[in-house]
Parts: structure tokens; sequence; C-alpha cells
């Protein structure tokens, strides 16, 4: 069915500030560990601008680090971005029970 | 007075109810102030208060009521002001009025945040205690209604158990307001309010895992 000319597209949820750091961080699992930043800027959906910020305050708290990888820069998760994540599944789960969106 | 609506066999078990459901909403509290802090949202923030408040108003109860006991089966006597207002309605009326607040912040909980701004006016309901449990029931079936319609969207063993809590709950709330005519009523009430927080409890440890 063709949906009419005056249809709006349904809104996509915006995501919270957690959730972008969980996808960020869940990329670079996805990526074996390591990305370089373009790849982690299409896979996180978000402007160049954005994704610094969110990659510094990433650094900032040890949940990545930056590494050299045949030449190249790449942003690698740490083992307390893993564990993070691991928390965050719980604390998404417990929400998630609610129904209450985290 | 409080032994015209509990069977004698019950007594103590209904502390002993209260204890166990004090700590698992305390426990509850807990997981949600971390919620809290990690997303700063205020749904969270009420989840996490309404939590608290439900396990310090379940605590009060604890106490009272059990020293409710412990004076009757000591002196057998169970007022402590006068004949007409002992201590145990004293706990009741401390966690009537704290599980009021913590159903209106659950309640918000489920609300979106531009929306939010009717459950206050739940505060200022002046009621009689005989009619407390029927507003209590009346707000928390509200929130097990949209935990269920939530579970019915995702279908979710962990949202399963919230809404089953939820209802028990509210079957609590509903249960009491009749045990002045059955003391049956009373202890089908208290079952009610162990399970629903057992529920409650199971949620928690499969999340935590």
């Amino acid at each position: 069915m063709v949906p009419p000319p005056d249809a709006k597209e349904p809104e996509p949820e915006r995501r919270s500030q957690v959730q972008i750091y969980a996808d960020i961080l869940r990329l670079l699992q996805r990526k074996g560990g390591a990305a370089k930043p373009t790849h982690i800027l299409y896979g996180a959906n978000l402007s160049h601008k954005r994704l610094l910020k969110y990659l510094e305050v990433l650094l900032i708290q040890g949940f990545i680090e930056q590494a050299s990888m045949g030449g190249r820069m790449v942003y690698r998760i740490t083992p307390k971005g893993h564990v993070f994540l691991k928390e965050l599944k719980k604390i998404e789960q417990f929400s998630e029970a609610f129904g209450v969106p985290i | 007075m409080i032994t015209d609506i509990i069977p004698m066999r019950f007594y103590g078990f209904d502390t002993a109810i209260y204890a166990f459901a004090a700590l698992i909403g305390l426990a509850i509290a807990y997981k949600a102030y971390r919620l809290h802090a990690l997303t700063g949202k205020k749904q969270h923030f009420y989840l996490a208060t309404a939590f608290t408040l439900l396990g310090i108003g379940l605590a009060t109860l604890t106490l009272t009521s059990g020293f409710t006991y412990y004076r009757y089966f000591i002196s057998g006597n169970l007022s402590l002001f006068d004949l007409m207002f002992n201590i145990d309605d004293l706990g009741f009326w401390i966690y009537g009025i704290s599980s009021l607040v913590a159903y209106s912040l659950l309640a918000m909980s489920y609300l979106p945040e531009s929306r939010a701004k009717f459950a206050p006016l739940i505060f200022f309901t002046t009621t009689y205690f005989a009619y407390l449990n029927i507003i209590l029931f009346a707000v928390m079936a509200y929130i097990a209604f949209n935990a269920l319609r939530h579970w019915l969207e995702s279908r979710n063993l962990n949202s399963a158990l919230v809404a089953a809590g939820f209802l028990l709950i509210a079957g609590f709330h509903a249960a009491l307001p009749f045990a002045t005519f059955s003391r049956l009523l009373y202890v089908v009430g208290h079952f009610s309010l162990v399970l629903g927080f057992i529920a409650l409890l199971v949620m928690l440890i499969r999340v935590g895992k």
C-alpha cells in the first residue's frame, strides 16, 4: 500500500547517552576489540563532531584506548570497557523488566 | 483491634512477611539507584525512591507489628498510647502513607514525562484508614495494568515476573479491607504479598546473573 503523500515517517526513537556509549563499545566488541574511527562513525550512526565528544569521554573513563594497528590509529576496548558492558547488560535487563526505557 | 482480624495461628507470620518484603524492596531500590546513577533519568529516580519508601514502610510495619506481638505474648497488652490507637495502628499509618507515595511514584515512572503531573494529586487525597487500602489497590492496579501491557509487548519473562509481582501486591490491598469480615482474607492477602515479593526477587536474581 502506498502511503498518502502527507503521511509522516515514524520518528526513530532517540537514543540516550548511555545507549550511545554502549553502542560504541558493542561495535568495538563486534569488530574484535578494535576499530578505526571511520568504522565507528558509520557503525554508531553519529556525526563526526558528536563521535569525538563520546570517544573523549570513553577515553577519560578508561573504557577505550588509542592504539596503532598497521600504521593506522584505532580505538580499542579495554577490560574496564568489557566490565562496563557486562554491568550495563544487567542494568538494561532490570530496566526492561519494569518497562522503563534506559 | 489487631486480634479481631488476624487468625491466632498466623500471629507473627505477617511480621516475617513484612521483613522479607522490606528486604526485597530495599534490594530493588539499590539496583534502581544504580540505574539512575547511570542514566540520570527522572523515571529511574521515581522507581528507586518508590522502592526505598516501600522498603522503609514495610520495615516500619515489621518493627511495630513485631513489637505488638512481643507485648501481646509478654503482657497480653496490645495498646501503647491508649485503647483506641495502638502501635500497630501507627505502623499501618506510616506504611499506608509511605506506600501511597511510593505507588504514586511508580505510577509516574510509567507515565510519559509530560503527563507525570497528575500523580502527585494522589498524595493530597485525604482518607480514612479503612479506605486507604482501596486507594492503594486502585493505584497498584494501574501500575500492574501498565506492567502487564509491557509484558504483552515484550514477552519477556522478567517483565512477566514484575507484572505478576505488582498484581499480587494489588491482591494484598484488595483483600485487606475485607479482613474484618473474614480472618482468612487477612492470611490470603499476606500470602499474596509474599508471593508478589518472591516474584520480584526472582526477577532481581535473574537480572543479576
